[in-house]
Formats: C-alpha cells, sequence, structure tokens
C-alpha cells in the first residue's frame, strides 16, 4: 500500500503545479496567498513522497521493484538510506526534493507584491519534472510475482562514505541553477531579484564546487586507479554547469555594481542549467557510455532532451522580452574588463567540453563511425586556456581598489612580476635537483603559482600595513577562493607530472623500491564480513631517508550478492605526497602464493582537494555575508 | 571606402581568421584524441578486405566478449596476460602487460585500447573496466 501512497502524492504535487501554472491563464490577477499554499503543496507533497521511499528502503521492501535492484537486507542502515540515491529514479527525486527547498524559500519571501512570479517558474519545472518520474522513471514500480527474499545488492562501488555526501551536494548544486532559471524566467523583475540570484548563485556554486572535488578524492581512491579525473561524459556534465556558473560569479559582481553585462548573466543561467539537464540525458540516453551509466533508457533520453530544449527555448523567449535600461555612464573599468575576460574564458571552456563530449554522439547519430574522445583532447586544450586564465586570477588582487596613480600600479605589477619569476626560477632549480627531469607546463605553472600567490601576499601585507581592515573582510572570500584556485594549480601540475607509478608481482617475501621506499609483501590474510569476503595483503614500506617504517593494508572484496570484486587500495597520505597501493590478482595456493599490485607515489595531490575545499569555504563565507 | 570603414574590415577580418584558427586547432586536437571502436570481425575485415593499415598505425578500442579458458598468464613472472576476445564471428588474441581490472572475467565484455600488431594480435595498453559488470559496448549488445 505504501508505494501507492508515494506515488499517489507525486500525482497529487504534479496536479497542483498544472494548477498553479494554469492559474494566471484563468484569473489575471495572481492570488499570493493562494500561490503560496500551492508551493507548499507541492513541496510537501513531494518531501513525504520521498520520505515514503527513504522507509521502504531502510525496512527493504522489495515488492518495490527499484528498492529490490539497488539494495540488499544485510547491507548497513545508513547505505540502506543512501541506495536511494544508488541509480536514477532515486535520484530525480532527490534532486526535484532539494529544488523544493528554494521554491518554498522564494515562495514564502514576501518583499513585494511582483515577487510570487518568482515561485512561477518553479511550478513550471515541476510540472515538468513530475511527470517525467510519474511516466517513465517511477521509483515506486512494484514486483507483483517472485518477490525476491534479499534484493540485488547496492553496487559494491557505492558502499563508501563518498557515496553518502557527494550525490547530494551535487544535486545541491544542480538545483541552485534551476532555481536561478526559475527566478530569471520572471523577466520583468530581473534586475530586482538580482540580490536573490546571486545569494542562491554563490551558495550553489560552492555546492557544486564541494561535490565535484569530493566525487574526484572518491575516484581517487575507490576505483583503484589513482587518477582523480578521467573526462568522463557525467563529469563533463558537472564541469560544465561549473564553468558556466564561475563565470556568473563573476558577472554578477559587475551586474550588482553598475548594472550593466546582465543579458549575459541572463544567458548563463539559462544554458548552466541546461547543460545541466544535458548531462542527464548523455547519460540516461545509453548513447555515451559512462563509468557513472546506470541502466540506460532511449525513452528517458529522450524525454530529458525534450526537457533540455525545452528550457533553452522557454529561456530564449524571455531573453528576447527582457527589457533592460541600462544607465549611461556605466562604463566598464579596467576591473571589468578583467572579469568579462575571464567570463569569455571560462564559457570558452565549457564549450570546448561540450564539443567533446558531444563529437561521439554526432558521429554516433550519422552513423560515420563509433568513436571515443581521449583525455588528450581537453587537457591539451584546456591548458592553453587556463594558463592565461590563472595568470589574470593572479594579477586580480591589484584592482580590488581604484588607484588613481597608474604608473605607481604599472610599477608594483612589475616588480611583483619580477619577483615571482625570481621565485619561480628558484623553485623549478629546487625540482629539477629532486625530480631530475624538467617540464616546461611545469616550469610555467610553478610560475603561475607563485604569481598568483605573491599578488595575494603583497594586497594583504599592504592592506594590513594600512590598517584597511574592513576592506580585508570584505573580500575575505576573494582571498580564500583564490588561494584554493592556487593550490589545486598545484596539486593538478605537480602529481600529473611527477606522478612514479609501478606495477609488480610479488611472493611473499619479495621486497620492491620505488623512489625513497621498499615495499615488502610480509602476509596475506583473509577475512569474512557480513556482505563481502576480503584478502588483505600486509606489506611493509621502509622509508630510506629516515629509516622509518610503517606497513599498509590493500585489500581485494568479493561481494557474492552482486557477484563483484572490488579493489580497497591503501593510503598512505602526507600533505607533500601520497603512497597509493591497489591489489591486482591475489593467488593463496599453498606453494605458489603471490600478488600483483600497483605502487603509486603522488607529489602534492592533496593540495588538489584542499583547494577544492577552500573554495567552497570562500563561498559559504560569501553566502553567510551578502 | 572611408578611414572608419578600412579599420572595421580589418578588425572583423582579423577575428574571422582568429576564429577560424582556433577552430581548426581544436578540430585538429580533436582528430589526433579520437578512438574508433571496432568489433574483432570489423577489423578484421578492415584490415583482410579492404587493405586499411589504421588499426595497425593508430590507437584504437577494441570491444568483446573474453573468451572462457583463454585466459594464460605469462610464465616468466611478469605481469603479462594473454586471452582471445570474439564477436562470436571472429576471435583475436589480446596481449597485456600490467594489473586487469576487477571486472575483467571470462564471458564479460571488455573493451581494450591499444594498437593491432597483425591480424591476429592486438596488444592492448589499457583494459577499460567499467562500473557495471553488465555492461556491454552497445555494438556488442545483441550477443
Amino acid at each position: 500500500m505504501l508505494p501507492e501512497i508515494g506515488l499517489f502524492l507525486l500525482i497529487i504535487s504534479s496536479v497542483l503545479a498544472f494548477l498553479q501554472v494554469s492559474l494566471p491563464y484563468v484569473n489575471k490577477d495572481i492570488n499570493e496567498l493562494l500561490f503560496k499554499k500551492l508551493a507548499i503543496g507541492q513541496a510537501l507533497g513531494i518531501s513525504i513522497s520521498f520520505l515514503v521511499l527513504v522507509y521502504l528502503f531502510v525496512s527493504s521492501d522489495f515488492s518495490v521493484l527499484y528498492v529490490a535492484k539497488n539494495s540488499n537486507v544485510n547491507l548497513d542502515y545508513i547505505y540502506k538510506f543512501c541506495a536511494l540515491w544508488g541509480a536514477h529514479e532515486g535520484s530525480i527525486l532527490l534532486w526535484l526534493l532539494l529544488l523544493q527547498i528554494w521554491f518554498v524559500i522564494t515562495a514564502c519571501t514576501k518583499d513585494n507584491n511582483q515577487y510570487c512570479y518568482n515561485s512561477y517558474g518553479f511550478a513550471v519545472i515541476n510540472l515538468v519534472l513530475l511527470q517525467y518520474i510519474i511516466w517513465f522513471s517511477n521509483p515506486f514500480a512494484r514486483i507483483f510475482m517472485n518477490i525476491p527474499e534479499n534484493g540485488l545488492d547496492l553496487n559494491p562501488l557505492l558502499q563508501d562514505p563518498g557515496f553518502i555526501i557527494h550525490p547530494p551536494l551535487l544535486y545541491l548544486g544542480y538545483v541552485g541553477y534551476a532555481a536561478m532559471f526559475c527566478i530569471a524566467l520572471n523577466f520583468k523583475n530581473f534586475v530586482k531579484n538580482l540580490k536573490l540570484i546571486q545569494k542562491i548563485n554563490i551558495i550553489s556554486w560552492g555546492f557544486l564546487t564541494l561535490g565535484i572535488t569530493i566525487g574526484s578524492f572518491w575516484a581517487y581512491y575507490e576505483l583503484g586507479w589513482g587518477g582523480f579525473w578521467y573526462w568522463d561524459p557525467v563529469e563533463n556534465a558537472s564541469i560544465m554547469p561549473w564553468f558556466l556558473g564561475t563565470a556568473l560569479t563573476h558577472n554578477l559582481i559587475i551586474n550588482i555594481r553598475k548594472n550593466i553585462l546582465l543579458k549575459s548573466s541572463f544567458l548563463l543561467i539559462i544554458y548552466s542549467f541546461a547543460l545541466s539537464v544535458f548531462g542527464t540525458f548523455l547519460v540516461r540516453s545509453g548513447l555515451l557510455n559512462s563509468v557513472h551509466s546506470f541502466a540506460s533508457d532511449p525513452k528517458r533520453g529522450l524525454y530529458l532532451l525534450a526537457v533540455t530544449f525545452f528550457i533553452i527555448i522557454v529561456g530564449y523567449i524571455n531573453f528576447f522580452r527582457l527589457n533592460i535600461k541600462t544607465k549611461s555612464g556605466n562604463k566598464l573599468n579596467i576591473k571589468d574588463i578583467l572579469l568579462v575576460i575571464n567570463g569569455i574564458l571560462l564559457t570558452l571552456s565549457a564549450s570546448i567540453v561540450l564539443l567533446g563530449t558531444l563529437y561521439p554522439l554526432v558521429l554516433e547519430v550519422f552513423e560515420i563511425s563509433s568513436i571515443t574522445v581521449g583525455p588528450g583532447y581537453f587537457n591539451t586544450v584546456m591548458i592553453p586556456i587556463f594558463m592565461p586564465l590563472l595568470f589574470l586570477l593572479g594579477i586580480s588582487p591589484n584592482f580590488n581598489k581604484v588607484l588613481n596613480n597608474k604608473s605607481l600600479l604599472i610599477r608594483q605589477i612589475i616588480y611583483k612580476f619580477i619577483v615571482s619569476l625570481l621565485i619561480a626560477c628558484f623553485i623549478n632549480l629546487v625540482i629539477y635537483e629532486i625530480y631530475e627531469i624538467f617540464y616546461i607546463s611545469i616550469a610555467l605553472a610553478c610560475f603561475i603559482f607563485i604569481w598568483i600567490i605573491v599578488n595575494l601576499f603583497f594586497d594583504i601585507v599592504i592592506n594590513l600595513y594600512n590598517k584597511s581592515y574592513s576592506f580585508l573582510k570584505r573580500y575575505i572570500s576573494f582571498y580564500i577562493a583564490h588561494f584554493g584556485v592556487a593550490l589545486m594549480l598545484l596539486g593538478i601540475s605537480m602529481s600529473s607530472m611527477y606522478t612514479d607509478s609501478l606495477d609488480v608481482k610479488l611472493k611473499l617475501g619479495d621486497k620492491v623500491n620505488l623512489g625513497n621506499y621498499e615495499f615488502s609483501l610480509i602476509d596475506l590474510k583473509k577475512i569474512s564480513k557480513s556482505n563481502y569476503k576480503s584478502k588483505i595483503a600486509v606489506i611493509n614500506v621502509l622509508n630510506k631517508k629516515d629509516n622509518t617504517k610503517f606497513s599498509m593494508l590493500p585489500e581485494k572484496r568479493f561481494y557474492p550478492n552482486s557477484q563483484m570484486l572490488l579493489t580497497e587500495v591503501a593510503l598512505k597520505a602526507n600533505l607533500d605526497k601520497d603512497i597509493y597501493l591497489a591489489l591486482g590478482d591475489v593467488i593463496t595456493e599453498p606453494n605458489n602464493s603471490y600478488i600483483t599490485l600497483r605502487i603509486k607515489i603522488m607529489p602534492f595531490i592533496r593540495f588538489l582537494w584542499l583547494g577544492g575545499v577552500l573554495i567552497f569555504l570562500s563561498a559559504l563565507l560569501g553566502f553567510i555575508r551578502l | 571606402m572611408s578611414k572608419l570603414q578600412t579599420k572595421r574590415l580589418m578588425l572583423i577580418f582579423s577575428i574571422l581568421i582568429s576564429i577560424s584558427i582556433g577552430i581548426s586547432i581544436l578540430l585538429y586536437t580533436l582528430k589526433q584524441n579520437i578512438n574508433l571502436f571496432y568489433t574483432p570481425s570489423e577489423i578484421i575485415n578492415d584490415i583482410e578486405l579492404k587493405h586499411s593499415d589504421y588499426g595497425l598505425k593508430y590507437n584504437i578500442r577494441l570491444g568483446g566478449i573474453v573468451v572462457p579458458n583463454s585466459i594464460s598468464m605469462d610464465k616468466f613472472d611478469k605481469l603479462s596476460h594473454e586471452f582471445q576476445v570474439t564477436d562470436n564471428k571472429k576471435n583475436i588474441k589480446i596481449l597485456y602487460t600490467g594489473i586487469l581490472p576487477d571486472l575483467f572475467k571470462e564471458g564479460k565484455a571488455i573493451v581494450a585500447e591499444g594498437k593491432m600488431q597483425n591480424t591476429k594480435v592486438f596488444i592492448a595498453h589499457t583494459l577499460l573496466a567499467k562500473h557495471d559488470e553488465n555492461y556491454k559496448p552497445p555494438k556488442l549488445a545483441n550477443i
């Protein structure tokens, strides 16, 4: 009975959404109170329906197809709960639930009579997505014959803390873009709504950043491959809205201060939302294959493609009706021009990722050939765009204050440039001393890293010296976020160029050297847990520099429910380097026991995620202070 | 033409030229980094009947089902693996050195990246594992 109630509540919400969408056409005067009630009604319906699904998962009701496919009686309670977003149907429902937060907040904000138009867009999106859930992706569908006793399993890769937080964070980010789109549909009040949009934008952008960062960390330790980014279609689907969102975050600064360049913000809002839906389409359609693909369904793909076009068309209709009177005399100064260039470069990045993601699809549709685009394309094209972008990021602190003395400013910049160049040369020598290989890309990345740091440092020191604390306080998000970007640059460039890697076969007692470390296989253990069996290799690691010893325990797990093998890597994390051990085969025959092992030593990789977390913190601070 | 017109014309031309240079660099890089996907019978046909040497010269992706009982490990204590993949029409032997992915199993689909050595042997530098054990490349979906 419960699953039917869940579905029924969704249907009721969709009726309410339909009422809200159609009412203004019947009765010209919108009744604000009624609108508010309808909004709360939809939000309640969706929330309770979500809770029903939670209950079905926690109580392991395997008569529901979606639960039976993605859960198992032996799972821990926390994973029984999280299994809800383990596949497509539940993910979409979670997405819709999170959107209701912004819906209710917008509908209940009562600053101005016109504001209830803000919630109109939400009802449209609710209606569109509820139809999708009810007709194509119903999580409450039943099994009537042969109800399974134990359920299949949650994919073992997902039985990990990363899975508990990564999807909700990412969706919190995505729904923010949806919310901004809905509010932007109220184009008549676009200027009035800018503050609200900025507020939603900054926190959603923060969540999206954190979601992507945690996702990349999770992939790093869970997939047994030792990388943090694959340029996989689903990853691309998250990075494209992120690029546009970053451009939007910067563009809104000009919008609010000077009331110009509003149209570009409007377009960025349309496309960041459209691209996030389009990303979901790419994976669901089954046309592109991704490491994230759940079972795909062409019907879902088609519907989501239609939704994408719907978003773009509706967005453009409102875009052309957007009528903004810009005050004359608001001209761009150098800071604004830098922000515009930043926006252009980020939009360009998003388009390049889109091209690389779509290219195989286009060839497939015209049946020319079946191809995939390798990471080489993205890396080669992105680096020449990102280096100037980051150089501009470095120079930006100089223009935070309006300086009248231009020659002084130019002199300061030249001094900083020379100082960073000298420090970068010195550091490059040190790097060469340690690794004995020299890369031009590293030299460049190193210079830009120092350049960003030097500029930030000088700016902070000068402001401290001048006792302009209020200025520092106002720009604190600016400093933290840009410092975070510098750390990411450090992590990405060092780990991708100077990683030591080795695949070996080790018998008991064998030793192998990599870098300053000696790895020896001491023992092989077997253990049994409630839902998996595990083989563990005990590996002693000797640091030859200071003769310290520690042991690491990489694991190979077997999950009998889903008949799946899983590599559980062992990590020894330091700030300056990670030691990474991933087991391949583990053979434990009496006279022939050996393992195959992948050893990686990755310098500075922690800084990548540290940077991501800093960017999130800056967004959080920005949100609180806005 | 007035001076202003000439100036504008030059500006438009230079923008057009830089855009087209940008796009050609982009497409060139794209072309360098695409991997064509083949099934065993397709690549053998390509080489034997069409006399194309694409698979011999460039990296391609080869997808097929791992033939049961065809996996053997090298005797010299290295990490070399040898196995056959099939699309139920033709078989190709794959040589691969490295650690096998978790989802590598007999009778399951695998995608290998590398080059053909001749019409019978494929040298793989990467084996791609998908999250989903039931994953099959679209071209092999019917097997």
